[in-house]
């Protein structure tokens, strides 16, 4: 399954959780800038998204994903990203327009940068790992 | 006026069900009037099942962590629960991690349906932010008087009441006002037939702050529903719509504290109108940002 494949249901969740019209919500929109998120409805989002698409997304997942192989001191340190972190976190929001990041980045300020792009990526990461961890039959 | 309901948690499965009762009496802050008979108001009996549903959260986290109500799908109302009747209640952890609990419940009055509450989403936080943990777990041990495995559970209603007829057609007493702490105050502006927006402004003189919270004191989401609930019914009559009740509060979500000093606005909508429903859209303003929006649906009177 590919981001495209989702982005209508994606969309459509991300509307009715900030009680906009889908017509507002493009795939580099991101939620807290351009669509008025606040942090209970990323709350609500992720219980949503996690309802609708049968997944877990445990908190944090999106800076784990990020982080990937690094140690979480590799990543950051005093709560703000390290050079190693940025880079990591970089490559990962693909999606994310390189000015948007800022230089030093505290962790804080990293659901800034989240697009309705980066939830559909969230949510197909999910995906997988839920069909990997499925008995074969 | 103390704003903490549960009178007695009867059965508790730690982190996933609670049941508790809660006696509705002349002595209780919180009675609506607009009926033919003193009840308990929809919007608190959805606060004490919210409670009680809290008291097991919190318990489970030892009571470092509390809920705070923030979202939920859907609250449906069934019928009053009268003076003299007994709620059961009964709430059900779906899902409890360290920054959100989701639960669902229901009331009832002697086995009859008063009101569901579904997909309720509460943020977790510390618990010392709020309130002394102390006291709280102090509170909890007051009500903690689980039924032995032999009880039955406490659920009766006076048969005067019970058999009343005027009572169970939910007659009212047009124009009784609901008390100024269930009110906006103040209209201002109305389109009859299409919306209402009004003010409320929110004092620390508010007897409901010492109980929500001493070191961080909020305003009760059922507060604010209640009153926006009877804006509805102002709305309503102004706009000559009659034979109407409340049956469901949908799509709740509040995202920010309303504090002491605050000054809200409601902006309700009348979304949509047939002969047997009708749909109001609350939006709550806050400092020119849109920190809350409801929908409040209110079907034909039997």
């Amino acid at each position: 399954m590919l981001k495209e494949d989702i982005y209508p249901q994606v969309k459509k969740i991300i509307a009715d959780v900030l009680v906009i019209e889908e017509t507002d919500i493009k795939p580099e929109s991101r939620l807290i800038q351009d669509l008025g998120a606040e942090s209970i409805d990323f709350l609500d989002l992720v219980f949503q998204l996690e309802k609708s698409f049968q997944i877990k997304i445990p908190r944090g997942q999106i800076e784990k994903n990020a982080r990937g192989a690094l140690s979480e001191a590799e990543f950051e340190q005093n709560g703000a990203l390290t050079e190693k972190g940025l880079a990591a976190l970089k490559s990962y929001l693909s999606e994310v327009p390189n000015e948007y990041f800022k230089s030093p980045m505290k962790l804080n300020d990293i659901p800034m940068l989240f697009t309705v792009e980066t939830f559909c990526k969230l949510v197909l990461a999910a995906m997988q790992e839920k069909k990997a961890s499925e008995p074969v039959a | 006026m103390r704003f903490l309901f549960v009178d007695r948690i009867i059965k508790l499965n730690e982190g996933k069900s609670i049941c508790g009762i809660k006696n509705i009496t002349h002595d209780d802050a919180f009675l609506d009037n607009s009926f033919s008979k003193p009840n308990f108001y929809f919007s608190i009996v959805g606060e004490t099942l919210g409670q009680l549903a809290a008291w097991n959260i919190m318990q489970h986290s030892d009571f470092k962590l509390r809920p705070v109500a923030g979202i939920f799908a859907s609250i449906r109302f069934y019928r009053p629960a009268f003076v003299g009747e007994t709620l059961f209640l009964e709430a059900n952890i779906d899902s409890l991690q360290e920054n959100a609990a989701n639960y669902h419940g229901k009331a009832y009055v002697n086995g009859e349906l008063v009101l569901s509450l579904d997909n309720a989403l509460a943020p977790m936080l510390p618990m010392e932010t709020f309130i002394d943990s102390t006291l709280v777990r102090d509170q909890f041990n007051q009500i903690y008087r689980p039924l032995s495995a032999h009880s039955s559970p406490t659920s009766r209603s006076h048969d005067l009441i019970a058999d009343n007829p005027a009572i169970k057609s939910w007659e009212r007493d047009v124009g009784k006002n609901a008390p100024p702490y269930f009110q906006f105050d103040q209209i201002n502006s109305l389109v009859k037939n299409q919306e209402i927006i009004a003010t409320k402004s929110i004092s620390l003189a508010f007897a409901y702050f010492l109980d929500h919270f001493p070191k961080k004191p909020v305003l009760p989401l059922s507060v604010l529903i209640e009153c926006t609930h009877n804006l509805t019914k102002f709305f309503m009559s102004q706009s000559d719509i009659r034979g109407f009740r409340l049956a469901e509060i949908s799509k709740v979500k509040i995202r920010d504290f309303i504090q002491p000093g605050d000054h809200i606005i409601c902006h309700l909508k009348l979304k949509s109108q047939d002969s047997n429903q009708l749909i109001f859209q609350a939006t709550i303003i806050l400092d020119d940002k849109k920190i809350g929006i409801f929908f409040l649906t209110f079907i034909k009177e039997a």
